[in-house]
């Protein structure tokens, strides 16, 4: 057979790719991420794990602060002069998108517990503008942070193409309020951070 | 003297002035905006915004009109070192220096800038730049 042969599909495959990618918001529906357990034949699906951390204003912060919330996190440094800037930046505009909502909430970690300490915390959540009743900034034990980084990220290592080391990878991690990973992109690209608002109306119009 | 080889090595060369000619008529800044996306963006951002009280905007900045723009140069060659507000006896960097730019980097950098995101700077003065540069207040020797 022809290489023109294989032209025909090629182009039936790129228009199904293109139409699937152009799905209107609020018919994708989110599925659930990262590697479900199996336990005695059941299917449990990746759920993360209890944590509690200290925020910018020296409060507990742990799964109960998101109650029935969908919450955005993050792992970040106040010094971090990289990609973090860009990370804090596409979150609070996710913030400012969601004014008013107490049902979308943020959670960042600071990943050098050394230098972070709470007032740190919190005169950069006070540089940002934005306040703990929507955004917390947390800090705590570090291999805790280092484990559970790793629970959030468990979706992205699944990915090939992601860079090495968390602390470098920029993602942003949509978790829904059963504590499952729902959405991530890298916030450090606008068209990116701008889809996973979609998928966060879309996990709100889900309960 | 092959006359052929003179007159297509004529043509390739003023095709060449005039190529380089247009490529830089529609962007006079390449150089200047490329060092800016990768030295300054990643904190002042692609557009030039900053990040609110964290990282100041470069938009209509008193740093970047025609009086300041040559001493501006001395913030990118050595940085911005303020104490640290928790540990006031530790010097902080919330502006790295960059030591390993050249002048003519500096220069690009400032011209993209000083004439961007509505500042009206003007084109940088070399020498103006240079005699600034050799006068640094916040010069440090580098330790490399
Ligand atoms: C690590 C983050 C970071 C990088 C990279 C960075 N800056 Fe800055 N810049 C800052 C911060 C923070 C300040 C404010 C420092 C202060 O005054 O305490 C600042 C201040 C400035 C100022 C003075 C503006 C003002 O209103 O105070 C200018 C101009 C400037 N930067 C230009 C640049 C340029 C040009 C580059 C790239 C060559 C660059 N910066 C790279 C963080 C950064």
């Amino acid at each position: 057979m022809g290489v023109k042969a294989f032209l025909p599909f090629t182009l039936i495959l790129i228009i199904v790719a293109a139409s699937w990618g152009c799905h209107s918001a609020n018919e994708r529906e989110l599925p659930i991420l990262g590697f479900p357990k199996i336990i005695e034949g059941d299917t449990i699906p990746h759920t993360i794990p209890d944590f509690s951390f200290v925020n910018q204003d020296s409060q507990w912060v742990t799964n109960e602060t998101f109650g029935d919330a969908v919450y955005v996190t993050d792992f970040f440094f106040t010094s971090c002069p990289t990609i973090c800037p860009k990370l804090t930046r596409s979150m609070l505009r996710m913030y400012e998108e969601f004014e008013g909502r107490d049902d979308v909430l943020f959670l960042s970690h600071t990943i050098d517990v050394r230098r972070d300490s709470v007032p740190r915390l919190r005169l950069y959540a006070e540089n940002l503008g934005v306040t703990s009743d929507r955004w917390h900034f947390v800090t705590g034990d570090r291999d805790k942070i280092y484990d559970i980084a790793e629970d959030y990220m468990s979706i992205a290592v699944e990915d090939e193409d992601a860079p090495g080391g968390f602390d470098h990878s920029g993602w942003l991690i949509l978790i829904d309020k059963n504590r499952h990973i729902r959405s991530y992109c890298d916030g450090t690209k606008d068209e990116e951070v701008d889809r996973l608002m979609e998928d966060i109306k879309i996990l709100l119009d889900e309960s | 003297m092959n006359l052929k080889l003179l007159v297509s090595g004529i043509f390739i060369g003023l095709s060449l002035i005039y190529f380089t000619a247009v490529s830089c008529n529609f962007n006079p800044y390449s150089q200047g905006e490329w060092l800016y996306r990768t030295h300054c963006a990643s904190c002042h951002m692609e557009d030039g915004s900053g990040l609110r009280d964290l990282i100041p905007s470069l938009h209509q900045s008193p740093f970047l009109t025609g009086e300041q723009i040559h001493s501006t140069a001395c913030l990118i060659r050595y940085g911005i070192k303020r104490p640290d507000p928790f540990d006031p006896k530790v010097e902080t960097y919330p502006m790295p220096p960059l030591h390993q730019l050249t002048e003519t980097e500096i220069t690009n950098i400032l011209n993209y800038i000083g004439n961007h995101f509505g500042n009206r700077a003007g084109y940088v003065n070399p020498i103006k730049l240079q005699e600034k540069l050799d006068n640094c207040p916040n010069a440090v020797p580098r330790k490399y």
